[in-house]
């Protein structure tokens, strides 16, 4: 099932630590396969996004690495320690998974309270959770009596209780405002600054685009790209070069295409295609020199990556 | 082990022991006690545990439990089938992973609860046949000397038995089958028309189904019931028999919702 991830882009990077490995982590329920030879791994300290479809695996993946769900075959690791011993992990991981679930009876404070007392922790930090996610003054209120944002607000709270060094959030912007979104990018900056690896699985790509540094990216049970955020979207840049002068292009052309890159004239200005290239600011640094020794005025100079959608729906596609 | 059913326990307090719960919760109780011995007493004949033995202040509350037997397994199914239907079981695994450590402790918690509960219908039935009795020409003599203290204190045993039989019933159907009002429509199926017009007048049915096992553990005086001691050993079934099953059903399953 891993057959694209081999042509997927890859970028070396140091092996650092990981904070979560598997290895052909597969889960059958009957005969339908959720999740189908996983095998990934995703480094410690990184803010990694957990992007596909409806009914990729991506919530069943969680679960499994959090035990709630126990593979039908292959391996998997949390912090050096096999999902098979989640007593051994889980206190140093903090989650939200699938919808948040609180007692619709009691305040948010001490259903807080209530899932610190499941570890034993002192519940000296509440107070602190609850204004960290914008929930300040409600936090004696009734659970039953909050919007859905306020309880994905309360949900990422009880994730965050203990200071875990990891934190795994499914769809943890559902059911928030733009406000409540930009929030959730500002708390995940802030675990991540802390030194915890942050997990987060969504279907709003442009959210993992600003928060993620590692993606991994499923479809129909299978893994299509593990990697640096980075290494996905680089390819596919393009290098836009409009000369002042329109009857400059011809010039130009001749000067770009002595880089031994695909060039493509669009009537308007040159389309070079700067994925190959080693470093494509300096292809761009480059060209201007050459453009401006040869007299031609560029009014437009820039490099368009793909962003992570446009990437992303490009594989899905393929 | 321990330590995760203790924090378990906590955790669960914390979520029940609200003002509302107590504040609707014990009155309820007094009430149903205070009018089930008004009842009972203003009807009650000379038997074997007529409010007039020596045994009579808490016997009017014992003798009106049977029928509360439904409302007691109900109230443990509920709270059982609605974590695990609202996805609080799965927010609490993800904590706590010891699942049975985890269910004992919250059943735990919720059996406090209910013996507090027990205590209050028990102490109300008690004032409430003190103060009665007399008017129904019932001697209250003794009622609360060594022996009557005695026969409370075994009432008071009866009924926690009876309270842990029903908890273990409620909790390992909801535990099985996942949702509330499944669980309590079952329930209110067997502990209804089936014990009561299936079981009526077969002697294998007084001696193994539940519901009438232990109506003879409350009515231990009533002419059909079971001796203690058979009481006893078949509660020790059912309760080894719901432990495993709910043990074996909470290890192996998934947590999906």
């Amino acid at each position: 099932m891993n057959t694209e991830t081999a042509n997927t882009p890859t970028v070396d990077s140091p092996r650092k630590a990981l904070a979560i490995e598997a290895v052909g982590l597969t889960k059958r329920f009957r005969s339908r396969t959720a999740v189908d030879g996983a095998t990934l791994s995703i480094p410690a300290g990184t803010v990694t996004g957990l992007v596909g479809p409806n009914g990729a695996g991506k919530t069943t993946l969680l679960a499994m690495l959090l035990g709630l769900v126990r593979p039908t075959s292959g391996t998997a690791s949390v912090l050096g320690e096999p999902v098979s011993r989640p007593a051994r992990y889980l206190p140093k991981v903090g989650s939200l998974i699938e919808t948040p679930a609180f007692h619709p009876a009691v305040g948010g404070r001490d259903n807080l309270r209530a899932l610190a007392a499941l570890t034993g922790q002192p519940p000296t930090d509440l107070d602190d959770l609850i204004d960290l996610v914008g929930l300040a003054g409600r936090g004696n209120d009734p659970v039953g009596s909050y919007s859905l944002g306020m309880k994905q607000r309360l949900g990422i709270a009880a994730a965050l209780l203990g200071d875990p060094e990891l934190v795994i959030l499914d769809e943890p912007t559902n059911g928030l405002d733009p406000v409540g979104m930009a929030d959730v990018r500002d708390i995940v900056t802030t675990i991540a600054a802390r030194g915890a690896t942050v997990i987060v699985s969504s279907h709003l790509l442009s959210e993992l685009e600003q928060m993620c540094d590692w993606l991994v990216i499923l479809r129909l049970g299978g893994l299509l790209y593990e990697g640096p955020a980075s290494g996905f979207t680089d390819g596919g840049a393009v290098l836009r070069a409009v000369p002042a002068d329109p009857a400059g292009i011809a010039e130009l052309s001749r000067i770009a295409v002595g880089f031994g890159l695909p060039v493509t004239d669009d009537g308007d200005g040159l389309r070079i295609d700067v994925a190959g290239a080693e470093d494509p600011c300096q292809v761009a640094a480059t060209l201007n020199e050459r453009a401006h020794g040869h007299g031609i005025i560029l009014r437009e100079l820039h490099i368009r990556r793909p962003d992570l959608q446009s990437r992303y729906l490009e594989l899905v596609a393929s | 082990m321990f330590t995760a059913l203790t924090r378990s326990a906590h955790s669960e307090w914390i979520l029940l022991d609200r003002p509302r719960l107590w504040y609707s919760v014990l009155p309820l109780a007094a009430v149903l006690a205070v009018g089930a011995t008004w009842l009972v007493t203003a009807a009650a004949g000379d038997g074997p545990r007529g409010i007039a033995a020596v045994d009579g202040a808490t016997s009017a509350v014992m003798s009106a439990t049977g029928f509360v037997a439904l409302l007691v397994a109900a109230a443990f199914a509920a709270p059982a089938g609605n974590q695990i239907d609202r996805g609080l079981t799965r927010a609490a695994l993800t904590r706590q992973p010891r699942r049975i450590a985890l269910e004992t402790g919250k059943l735990t918690s919720r059996l406090g609860v209910a013996a507090i509960t027990a205590v209050t219908a028990l102490v109300a039935g008690a004032v409430t046949a003190r103060v009665v009795a007399p008017h129904y020409g019932y001697s209250t003599a003794g009622w609360f000397g060594a022996d009557g203290l005695g026969d409370i204190a075994s009432d008071a045993a009866r009924l926690g038995l009876f309270i842990l039989m029903y908890a273990a019933i409620g909790t390992t159907l909801a535990v099985i089958i996942r949702s509330t009002p499944i669980t309590l429509a079952v329930l209110l199926l067997w502990f209804g028309p089936i014990e009561n017009v299936l079981g009526e007048g077969h002697d294998w049915a007084q001696r193994w189904f539940p519901g009438l096992v232990m109506r003879s553990l409350v009515n231990p005086g009533a002419p059909d019931s079971l001796a203690t001691h058979t009481v006893l050993w078949t509660s020790a079934i059912y309760l080894a028999v719901c432990a495993v099953v709910a043990g074996v059903v909470l290890a192996r399953r998934d947590v999906t919702n």
